[in-house]
């Protein structure tokens, strides 16, 4: 640790934090692996600031816990390395499998572990759904009766034309006004 | 040999089915002539009253729309007359439920599809309800026959979000993997009925049949299993139906609703079921369907013209069960069933916003009534539905014209010059003619109170659940008040609702808001409301210049307009809700002995049982703010993205990154709906940008992100 605390110190506690929050969000609650993942992680970023000055060093610690995190993912679960969604495999994996609450002891361990949890992490899938067995719905059209084709020709004219709608608006005014004169008589 | 046994059940189908039709023909005769008989005595008296008074255009008017009107009341009147008869005798063979009695046991189940159709509902109570269904149906041991379905239409990203992760809790927390499915509609085609079309294109053919339920629903694991086993026993029934019971009702108006609903509701249920038999309605969850008759027969057509009077249907359920009937199923009302909850809306504004949808959609239904080859049954349903609403408008226009012709008498100075009645027997003055038109009228209005209240003294366990025979008696009397104060307002909004749909202007279908909070503020009362309070001044100024007795006729309803604004927040309250509970008015059945499904929905939604969201924290895009920084939500939702990912779906990924730039530099607000919609939905940005927002100084990050990254 040395590298670390050459540099403006700063900086390297954001990265600190950085690297603590990430392990936090994988819900890694456990204080002594999480110092240990931590002093780990930040060590490689300090390696890796000496061969190349002026990053800031959350992004290389941060680029350094995701490259060991894939790196776990892969193994465990088995993937080739151009495989491009292994973190998002990876974590659904780490999700489904429950492994901070029972399987803390192997992350990011380097192995050999134990068959059972390789098998609960490679089966863990997810399904939104049943296989599809598309199938179509049968429409059939409204028969109307000859009141309703009346009906509905008369509401055609009037949706579509916009001049026989204003008719329409017209008629129902003079009808309004109509009513009216006849019982005020 | 086959076919003979083959001719044998088709037999026995035959006669079990045209002895039902021949009872159904026969009980609809003598409810509908009941009915006119009613509504001709007390039009007869009223068209009496003006011939004596002299006939003018404007009378006529009035007589027609009397005459329309006493049926629509009588009609209903008539429901809790024939439900009060019909419900003691509970071994008839007329309910559906009592056909499953002797061999329930023996009856096995077929894999059933339970449908939860949501659209930006609130997901915990969603979510929670169906842990309590699910959890009841593990309790009866027939779960395995029962596969869940989230189908959802939300579009608020947030609500999409949370709904994803709330599934995979809820999975893994009932290790429920492999039968509880979440699916999520990239378009929302034709809304609701939509929505459970696609399931059924998509996977509709594994079940025979499905549950629907509403956000707001609550099933007992019985009642389900028992609605299978009424399918299964019943070939011939296409659709059951069970009569939800409003539950969680907190406001003083949704206690109301409440013990309407617990109160009234089972005779009326009782007497619709009296008439309908296997005629019955659907009224679009809490039912079960069978599958491939549903699909074969009940996709919607289109209407004539467009919304919001014609094009797609927005009120599906009521089509749904005429086409199911076209079709030859039977729809029934399993009415006795209890274990089966809904929730109504807390207050009177929001009841109003779900009636300007079920106005709209209730009032396409005319195409249908004018559409060849639907059982009269349905129409009859149908027709009421549409006077539900158009019913009020006519209301409205008949207070207006009785108003104007005795306002009119009133400035004319004029006296009244009479003739002598139809029938000289009948030696009544004018006064005691209008007298016995308003009694009818009354009677008819509050002839089911009082066959319910009868009803409930007949029961003493019964009426025990409402607080005794005191506390219902009185729960009663507040409630025909309360009610005959709603009326006029309920008046108003309708006729509203029926002019605009008329005239073209439509609706949404916008999210319930099912929750009470601390009642409605001023200012959203005073806007619903000031129209309303305007007419009713106005009103009550025109019938004190027609002279006292009229103004005080009139009072009721112009006094319930004036008042509107207040009234309507007393309605809300929560406090005031209260405190008849404390008192035992309006209590129901549940609040007394409440189901355990209940209980155990009361007891999960008091805990904070998901706790992958710290929505406390953020209250603002919580959803959105995790799906981007938690590894696993994001890598959930990424993965469910790319399970239904289409090809040809790929977006522009120029401005998907500058979108996913905006959002790491000045955070969530600074996107557009549409533009938030379009980066969450690509899987690829998704990746990208949780890389990101993690790899990031604070310098380059918005606050929000640094926020939630140090909460973890």
């Amino acid at each position: 640790m040395e590298s670390i605390n050459d540099k403006s110190p700063s900086y390297w506690d954001e990265a600190y934090e950085k690297v603590e929050s990430y392990l936090h969000s994988l819900r890694i609650k456990n204080k002594r692996l999480l110092s240990r993942l931590v002093y780990l992680i930040l060590e490689k970023a300090a390696k890796r600031e000496k061969e190349t000055p002026g990053v800031n060093p959350t992004v290389l610690a941060m680029e350094e816990a995701q490259k060991i995190t894939s790196d776990w993912y892969k193994k465990v679960l088995n993937l080739k390395s151009n495989e491009s969604d292994i973190p998002v495999r990876g974590r659904l994996a780490m999700l489904l499998a429950d492994v901070p609450n029972k399987s803390l002891d192997c992350f990011l361990g380097d192995g050999p572990w134990s068959e059972e949890f390789v098998k609960t992490m490679q089966d863990s899938y997810i399904s939104a759904g049943p296989d599809f067995q598309n199938s179509p719905l049968h429409h059939r059209a409204l028969k109307l009766t000859q009141t309703g084709n009346v009906m509905a020709g008369t509401f055609n004219l009037v949706t579509k034309r916009p001049f026989f709608k204003f008719l329409a608006y017209w008629v129902v005014i003079t009808l309004v006004f109509v009513f009216i004169f006849y019982i005020t008589r | 040999m086959v076919n003979k046994a083959q001719e044998t059940v088709d037999n026995q189908e035959m006669i079990y089915r045209s002895r039902i039709e021949s009872r159904a023909s026969r009980r609809r005769l003598l409810f509908f002539t009941l009915t006119f008989i009613i509504t001709a005595i007390s039009t007869l008296f009223m068209a009496d009253l003006f011939w004596r008074l002299g006939f003018s255009f404007a009378r006529i008017c009035i007589l027609i729309l009397f005459c329309i009107l006493i049926w629509q009341i009588s009609f209903g009147a008539m429901h809790a007359l024939f439900g009060v008869f019909s419900r003691p005798k509970k071994k008839l063979f007329d309910h559906i439920t009592r056909t499953i009695i002797e061999d329930s046991e023996s009856i096995l189940l077929a894999e059933t599809a339970i449908l939860l159709p949501i659209c930006n509902e609130e997901t915990k109570r969603v979510y929670e309800g169906l842990r309590s269904i699910y959890n009841s149906i593990e309790k009866t041991k027939q779960l395995k026959h029962f596969d869940f379905f989230i189908l959802s239409d939300s579009t608020n990203p947030d609500r999409w979000v949370k709904e994803e992760s709330f599934w995979l809790e809820l999975c893994q927390q009932l290790n429920a993997f492999g039968r509880i499915f979440y699916r999520r509609r990239e378009n929302h085609y034709h809304k609701k009925a939509g929505n459970v079309a696609d399931f059924l294109r998509t996977w509709g053919k594994r079940y025979k049949y499905m549950i629907c339920l509403d956000a707001d629903s609550l099933m007992s694991g019985d009642c389900i299993v028992n609605l299978v086993k009424i399918m299964e026993k019943n070939p011939s029934v296409g659709i059951c139906q069970t009569a939800p019971a409003i539950v969680r009702g907190e406001s003083l108006y949704a206690r109301m609703m409440q013990f309407a609903s617990h109160f009234y509701g089972p005779v009326f249920q009782a007497g619709l079921n009296y008439w309908q038999q296997n005629g019955g309605n659907f009224w679009g969850h809490n039912a079960i369907l069978r599958i491939d008759p549903f699909m074969e027969y009940c996709a919607l057509p289109k209407l004539p013209g467009k919304e919001p009077f014609g094009g797609k249907i927005l009120s599906h359920d009521f089509v749904e069960a005429a086409l199911m009937r076209k079709a030859g199923w039977f729809v029934w009302l399993a009415y006795d069933y209890s274990g089966s909850y809904e929730e109504g809306p807390p207050d009177l504004i929001e009841s109003a916003k779900r009636d300007r949808r079920w106005c709209q959609g209730n009032l396409q239904h005319t195409w249908l009534v004018l559409s060849k080859g639907f059982f009269m049954t349905n129409r009859i349903h149908m027709l009421n539905g549409i006077m539900s609403y158009a019913g009020s408008l006519l209301w409205f226009i008949f207070l207006l014209l009785s108003s104007f012709v005795v306002y009119q008498q009133a400035v004319s100075d004029l006296s009244i010059i009479t003739v002598h009645s139809f029938a000289d027997f009948i030696n009544l003055s004018v006064t005691e003619e209008g007298f016995i038109v308003f009694g009818i009228t009354i009677v008819i209005l509050l002839l089911p109170k009082f066959c319910c209240l009868i009803h409930s003294y007949c029961d003493s366990e019964f009426v025990a659940q409402f607080g005794g025979r005191f506390k219902v008696t009185l729960s009663v009397i507040l409630e025909t008040l309360f009610s005959a104060l709603v009326a006029p307002l309920l008046m108003m909004f309708h006729s509203k609702f029926v002019v605009f749909t008329l005239f073209g202007k439509g609706v949404g279908w916008g999210t319930q808001n099912r929750s009470a909070k601390d009642g409605i503020a001023v200012r959203t009362a005073i806007k619903a409301h000031w129209k309303q309070t305007f007419v009713g001044c106005l009103w009550a100024y025109l019938a004190y210049l027609s002279g006292n007795v009229y103004f005080w006729w009139i009072s009721p309803i112009f006094i319930s307009l004036i008042i509107s604004i207040p009234f309507s927040i007393i309605l809300s309250k929560v406090s005031v809700g209260s405190f008849f509970k404390d008192n035992k008015i309006f209590q129901t059945p549940p609040e007394v002995n409440p189901s355990p499904e209940l209980l155990y929905l009361e007891e999960n939604l008091n805990k904070n049982l998901f706790t992958y969201h710290k929505s406390e924290a953020y209250q603002n895009h919580s959803g959105l703010l995790h799906l981007i920084t938690d590894p696993y939500i994001n890598a959930l939702h990424v993965t469910l993205l790319k399970s239904i990912k289409e090809e040809g779906t790929i977006k522009n990924i120029k401005y998907l990154h500058e979108y996913g730039e905006k959002l790491l530099t000045d955070g969530i607000d600074a996107l557009s709906t549409v533009e938030l919609n379009s980066t969450i939905k690509d899987p690829d940005a998704l990746m990208w940008l949780h890389h990101e927002v993690w790899l990031r100084s604070a310098n380059n990050l918005h606050v929000s992100w640094c926020n939630v990254i140090n909460s973890y």
